[in-house]
């Protein structure tokens, strides 16, 4: 009998030595950014004597991180804590990625710290916690078996009829599964308070109770390692936000007690200032344009190019300066080198600001006016997909590039109107509120019967009442609402039937309004066919009636996203002068009002069906006004594979020696939110800095 | 009846004579724009006129011409709404009143008053009766109105929605 192989790759090995042609060693020449010196040997010397020798390092660490998020920020306190060298590179002015504008929502499980703390119904050692707990002890009791188990279950479809735990990769969540109780309390270690379990937020388990939510204390100043947070720092409601927390901190007494103020600036702080205290290295304002390996496809991961990327304040010309500096290395160079001894880990984001990249999944999502989430907060170049394109470049696979599918608020619309950026409800305060000029008017889905919502021609194209309407992610407590049989405790794990047509016809519930919005219209041309920015359309009437704010900072007379004229048809031209993705003329519009009026007048919409679940109203009372109602790509799935260590695997199935990747940089995870990424660092710190030294 | 006019370009005031025409293009009235703006408009001038409502119930496109254009504008033609409908609205966790929550029983609208209640005359008929007001989660009743009538509705608190 014939022995069985392991590998079903058995020419793997050979082809991970085969000799790298002068045609491949040219293409890694000009990538590695060396010059034509060394391009002009011969072509087997190049094969042997690796490009990278040639480049003069500017910085080394043991460790270089790219992306100072919440994959980046733990990855490098983990690998400081294990003794390395650490610098983390970002493009952004300060640290904190996306995880500074979040809601600090952690779900982690498998029976973690704080699962174990409400179950024995204590409070936090600093007496911060004292809300009763909110789930029963059942709902809290689980271990990484059960945990993992809920993260690959092939049954679960969600209320669109998609599949969250399919796809996801079995030795990640395995290892996932088993970190989380290490994760939890080495954030707990590291300054993050967090409160009482409440749930579970998207696709973090159908099962058990896993959410703990951020949170600092009110007090008379700021500070980290006392755990308090001055009411300025916090926010002060609809009026502004700060440098410390770019939106204003909600409250959290039923997590904590009264005084506790959450979202994500309550962890992402606490991380940098415990980063910054253990003496991990900041470089900023430096956009990571290349990973350079010793050969393009072969060898060790040894560095990185990054180039100076400075954001510079639109009114003033100042360039943005980090909330905190110490450990900042100020280099203002076009291009710098920096050595890995160790490893490179690439904690860049997602791809949801990056156009091309996100029409792989959805073309019309190639249409350049909408965001990701935190557009004004992370710039231009943020969650560009660099880190992910950085690795294709040496060698490494991608994985769950269809999971972008499966989670509800991938890409949605938030309901705040006449901001670019209408995910993020950032206040004045915060040093990039300059860059989108405006808050945003943010309505509750009930308030879209007062307007309108059209397309770049002028057109309704949807039930304005379920617009922003989308089904939640699939977690804990499922149920119908979340496309599941069954509720709470009496969710069967891998149970055939809650993939049953029976159970999908029962619970579909997509909505598919940004499906409608990014439909061609009249005014989509060949041969991107942008389906355009879409336009709220409301009179005085709906302002004085629903009580809206439309004054600024709420909204801006100079942004191009918010219009105010005396007719229909002067809105339509102010909108075409005035809005930078507005490329053809809104013609239909005054038809549009005029035949929303008749329709009102009967009480009906045969359109779209309006007029069942709210009432309409005339929109007829000057001044009328149009504001962008923009859909925005919130977070990405899909990225760089990655196995159980966060290693970086190539096309063969192998590491790539010395690059580590997680959280939206990486794929295979379906998991919405902050608890993979921060698992991920902690797994690809730990890894990365018992690495040998190059 | 308001009419407003928007004079182009750059002028200064409204050429103010404008008529009204009914649904088979028969004048019904006609009149001049005084040198008022509209509020909150940068050149909106308007006047108001009375006109007498077609005899019949239904729905109507009538016309406005000014300075040789045209623009028509729809309206409804309702019968004698004879009965009272009172409607009573409440939060459901507190039980205190809504003020200024909308009542709309289409073609009808009312405001509720700083009890909470609203009050409107409507035709007999068979309507959704909906109540809604900012934050709260709009409600619609079936209601069938052959008498005077006088319901409740209790809204709840629109939740917020998670942004993680």
């Amino acid at each position: 009998m014939a022995k069985k192989r392991d590998s079903q790759h058995p020419d793997r090995k050979r082809q991970g030595q085969k000799t790298v042609s002068r045609r491949d060693f040219v293409k890694s020449g000009a990538a590695a950014g060396v010059g034509a010196a060394v391009l002009s040997t011969s072509g087997t010397a190049l094969a042997q004597e690796s490009p990278v020798t040639a480049i003069r390092w500017n910085y080394e660490a043991d460790i270089v991180i790219i992306g100072a998020g919440c994959m980046g920020l733990p990855a490098a306190i983990r690998a400081r804590d294990l003794g390395a060298s650490v610098i983390i590179v970002d493009q952004n002015f300060d640290p904190g990625g996306k995880m500074l504008h979040s809601g600090g929502q952690i779900s982690l499980g498998g029976g973690d710290p704080l699962q174990v703390r409400d179950i024995e119904g204590k409070g936090d050692a600093e007496g911060f916690v004292t809300a009763p707990r909110q789930h029963s002890i059942a709902e809290l009791t689980e271990d990484p078996d059960f945990l993992f188990r809920d993260h690959t279950d092939w049954s679960v479809m969600d209320a669109a009829a998609q599949a969250p735990y399919r796809y996801n990769e079995r030795d990640l969540h395995r290892s996932y599964a088993d970190n989380c109780y290490a994760t939890r309390e080495f954030l707990m270690q590291n300054y993050v308070r967090m409160g009482r379990i409440s749930g579970t937020h998207g696709n973090g388990g159908m099962s058990r109770a896993r959410r703990a939510v951020t949170f600092l204390m009110e007090g008379a100043a700021t500070d980290i390692k006392k755990g308090t947070i001055s009411k300025q720092d916090a926010g002060i409601a609809g009026k502004s936000s700060s440098h410390f927390a770019p939106r204003f901190m909600e409250d959290g007494t039923t997590v904590a007690s009264k005084g506790a103020r959450v979202n994500g600036a309550a962890l992402a702080r606490p991380l940098e200032f415990s980063a910054r205290e253990k003496g991990v290295k900041f470089i900023l304002n430096r956009h990571m344009d290349e990973i350079i390996r010793e050969q393009q496809f072969s060898g060790r991961v040894v560095g990185i190019r990054a180039s100076y990327s400075p954001r510079v304040d639109p009114q003033t010309g100042a360039r943005l300066e980090s909330l905190w500096q110490n450990g900042n290395i100020d280099d203002r160079v076009e291009t710098i080198y920096i050595r890995a001894r160790k490893a490179v880990i690439i904690g860049a984001g997602g791809h949801g600001a990056n156009p091309q990249f996100r029409s792989m999944f959805y073309p019309a999502w190639r249409e350049p006016a909408f965001v990701s989430s935190g557009w004004a907060l992370l710039g231009p170049r943020g969650q560009d997909a660099s880190g992910i394109i950085a690795g294709m470049r040496v060698g490494a696979n991608l994985a769950g590039m269809q999971q972008n599918l499966s989670y509800a608020s991938t890409f949605h619309f938030p309901g705040n109107l006449a901001t670019r950026d209408p995910y993020t409800d950032m206040l004045p305060g915060h040093p990039t509120f300059s860059m989108r000029g405006s808050t945003g008017i943010n309505l509750a889905n009930d308030s879209f019967q007062h307007l309108i919502v059209v397309n770049q021609v002028g057109k309704r194209f949807f039930n304005e009442m379920l617009v922003t309407t989308r089904q939640g992610g699939a977690a804990f407590p499922a149920g119908p609402a979340k496309g599941q049989p069954k509720k709470g405790l009496d969710h069967v794990q891998l149970d055939w039937r809650n993939a049953s047509a029976e159970n999908i016809r029962a619970t579909y519930s997509e909505p598919n309004s940004v499906h409608a919005a990014l439909a061609m219209n009249e005014g989509s041309k060949a041969p991107d066919f942008y389906s355009g920015p879409i336009w709220a359309i409301f009179d005085q009437a709906a302002v004085t009636r629903d009580k809206w704010n439309i004054e600024p900072p709420f909204t801006s007379p100079t942004n191009g996203f918010f219009f105010k004229a005396d007719t229909i048809a002067e809105l339509a031209a102010k909108i075409q002068r005035g809005h930078e993705f507005q490329r053809v003329p809104l013609s239909s519009l005054v038809e549009t009002v005029a035949k929303w009026n008749s329709y009102v007048d009967k009480g009906s919409d045969p359109e779209f069906a309006r007029g069942a679940d709210a009432p309409m109203h005339r929109i007829d009372t000057p001044p009328f006004y149009a504001a962008t109602l923009y859909p925005v790509w919130h977070d990405s799935y899909g990225g760089l594979r990655i196995n159980g260590k966060a290693q970086v695997i190539d096309m063969q199935g192998e590491p790539i020696p010395g690059l580590y990747a997680g959280g939206e940089s990486s794929g295979g995870g379906n998991q919405h939110g902050l608890g993979r990424a921060l698992v991920h660092g902690y797994i690809a710190g730990s890894n990365a800095a018992r690495e040998g030294t190059s | 009846m308001k009419v407003g006019i928007k004079p182009a370009g750059d002028d200064e005031g409204a050429d103010g004579d404008f008529g009204i025409y009914d649904h088979q293009g028969a004048a019904v009235a006609t009149g001049t724009v005084s040198g008022d703006i509209w509020p909150g408009t940068t050149g909106l001038y308007f006047s108001e006129v009375e006109v007498a409502a077609p005899d019949a119930e239904g729905l109507y496109t009538w016309s406005v011409k000014h300075a040789g254009e045209s623009v028509s504008f729809g309206m409804r033609v309702v019968n004698r709404p004879d009965y009272l409908v009172r409607v009573e609205t409440v939060d459901r966790a507190d039980h205190t009143p809504l003020t200024g929550a909308r009542i709309v029983m289409h073609p009808y609208r009312a405001e509720t008053d700083e009890r909470g209640i609203a009050e409107l005359r409507v035709a007999k008929g068979t309507y959704t009766l909906f109540v809604s007001q900012t934050r709260y989660i709009t409600v619609g009743l079936p209601i069938e109105v052959n008498a005077d009538v006088a319901t409740r509705a209790e809204l709840d608190v629109e939740p917020v929605l998670e942004r993680n």
